[in-house]
């Protein structure tokens, strides 16, 4: 019952929030005459979910001047903060919010910085691997460069590159190595690490992680990959301190649509290094 | 002493840049408002161009040259995406291409409106400087037959790359600095919206 | 006072036309007023500039008669005439104001 008032509560406060009277905005596109208040709510670009999200923007999408008392404010971002989740979802409508909302608005409060880094695209796509369909996962990440900055692919998920280096047990890789005076004989025993092409890696170091982006572009460059098409694209934050969130569309009617937090989860900053060095495995 | 004077020199010039295109103006929040105004106007221009395109009513040459103005606003190479509820994946289109097809839609009558609201992103650069945006529209579209009855209708969420580049000009023999603002990519994508 | 009234004329006349334009009837309505504003103007490539605001921003240059037909087919002006340049009693230069 609880949970249900206080969804209903946070749809009361979505569409007074955002209720447009469709005759006040002036110099604007359209004579349509329609209410527009779900085009309103919805959080139709990542801009604006950035721009939701620290509060530089008002209920109409007009900019907030950083001069004023409003931008950034905390008293203002707590009641435009929750709107940015995905209501449907307990893991995003619960008290791991309201937690990250009030870590978000006390006094080392945070905003999202589109150039500030640790943040990534995944692009779900379906490609063609020889003659068949197949997909693979691009992880994008912004890049300054120049007088600005652009989307470069850091890493890449595909079944298939998985599948080729399986982890493996710890007793089995122990089996493989080439003992430390292998080099006094002309390594002439090296003959054998190539007799079982599929453990390969375990004559690498132990450390060997494999590059998925390398392998990606090398099959690329070969014709064996071909793009097809994306399917979508969903976003990774993990900018905000001891947060890491999920950035998904919501394609829908009502008032708590658009761009919207589908995932949250509440990350110690070592372990968030551990993911980062998936995401973006070149980062210093 | 020379080398070092040239070294002084070369980390001066290494550090300011060479301008190899207009000196760009600081962007105080006002101006970067007035400026979204103007990459918004190009957006309205080429709605009021697609609904003349789309309109049954416009004659053929009408629309064609109207077509010409519309691709005058995008950069050469601008492509539209456009993906339905029913069929996800992106077909792309060139923009004489797109518009040609909206010409020859086989309805009677066909109504094409905007809904008031419009969302301008920030301005990001790219790493040649030109800054680039994303304005966001909505677009209904309604398609009657010759008995009059709605045959189809939807509702589409536009999002239009603008690019904004500080350019110079001759005019009147002297420079005029202005804002050239060009339509991109944009992508055209069904919303559940009816 | 009279040498005021010459020198405003070229700019009320542009806006009038500007007008008549905008809320022409049809295409062909249109184009006759086209026609008889660029009598205005020394030629139809007559440089148009138009400011966006007061700090010197300026929209893209571009020509009367392609500015008059940007105006047919959008049906409204968003402008006032900032200043002209005349030459031999002929607009050689049109500077436009967008309207806020």
């Amino acid at each position: 019952m609880k949970a249900f008032s206080r969804f209903f509560g946070f749809l009361i406060l979505l569409a007074s929030f955002y209720k447009v009277d469709a005759q006040v905005i002036a110099g604007s596109l359209g004579d349509f005459q329609m209410d527009e208040t779900a085009l309103y709510t919805m959080t139709k670009q990542m801009s604006q979910f950035i721009s939701r999200f620290n509060y530089e923007e008002d209920q109409y999408g007009t900019k907030i001047d950083p001069k004023s008392p409003d931008y950034h404010n905390a008293d203002k971002r707590k009641t435009v903060l929750p709107l940015l989740f995905d209501m449907d979802n307990p893991r995003t409508a619960g008290s791991l919010r309201d937690y990250f909302i009030e870590d978000l608005t006390n006094k080392n409060a945070q905003n999202l910085e589109f150039l500030g880094g640790r943040w990534f695209a995944e692009v779900s796509a379906k490609f063609i691997w020889k003659g068949q369909p197949v997909d693979i996962s691009m992880i994008m990440a912004i890049e300054k460069e120049g007088l600005g900055s652009k989307w470069v692919i850091s890493n890449v998920f595909f079944n298939e590159f998985q599948q080729m280096f399986p982890q493996g047990e710890l007793a089995e890789r122990e089996k493989h190595f080439l003992h430390p005076m292998s080099h006094e004989l002309d390594f002439m025993n090296i003959y054998k690490a190539f007799k079982d092409p599929q453990i390969i890696e375990y004559y690498a170091s132990t450390k060997y992680q494999p590059d998925y982006l390398t392998l990606f572009f090398y099959e690329i460059k070969l014709g064996n990959l071909v793009f097809d098409s994306v399917d979508k694209v969903k976003f990774h934050i993990f900018q905000i301190n001891d947060w890491y969130f999920e950035v998904s569309w919501f394609n829908r009617t009502g008032y708590n649509s658009g761009w919207l937090i589908s995932n949250l989860i509440y990350l110690d900053e070592t372990e968030k290094e551990t993911l980062l060095k998936i995401y973006q495995p070149n980062r210093q | 002493m020379k080398k070092i004077l040239f070294a002084l020199a070369f980390a001066f010039f290494a550090l300011t840049g060479f301008q190899s295109f207009a000196q760009e103006p600081e962007l105080t929040p006002e101006r970067k408002h007035d400026i979204d105004s103007l990459a918004l106007e190009k957006v309205r221009d080429l709605s009021k161009y697609v609904k003349i395109v789309g309109s049954k009513d416009t004659p053929w040459s009408e629309a064609n040259r109207v077509i010409d103005r519309a691709e005058e606003l995008f950069a050469p190479d601008a492509e539209i995406g456009v993906s339905s509820l029913a069929k996800t994946k992106i077909e792309y289109y060139k923009v004489r291409q797109y518009l040609e097809r909206l010409m020859r839609l086989n309805y009677d009558r066909v109504e094409i409106d905007w809904y008031k609201i419009q969302y301008v992103s920030d301005l990001q650069r790219q790493p040649d400087g030109t800054y680039v945006g994303v304005i966001t529209v909505f677009q209904t579209f309604k398609g009657y037959d010759a008995e009059g009855r709605l045959v189809y209708q939807d509702t589409t969420k536009k999002d239009v790359t603008v690019y904004v580049k500080r350019k110079e000009a001759q005019i009147g023999g002297r420079l005029i600095g202005f804002w050239d603002v060009m339509l991109g990519d944009m992508r055209v994508k069904e919303t559940a919206l009816k | 006072m009279r040498e005021l009234e010459e020198m405003n004329k070229p700019k009320t006349g542009v806006e009038d036309f500007l007008l008549q334009i905008a809320n022409a009837k049809d295409v062909n309505v249109a184009n006759r007023a086209i026609n008889e504003a660029l009598k205005l103007f020394s030629s139809a490539d007559t440089p148009v500039l138009i400011l966006i605001n007061n700090y010197g921003d300026y929209d893209k240059p571009t020509t009367a008669e392609k500015y008059l037909n940007y105006i047919k087919d959008q049906k409204k002006v968003g402008v006032k005439v900032n200043n002209v340049k005349m030459e031999n009693g002929k607009i050689s230069e049109l500077e436009l104001k967008v309207v806020k």
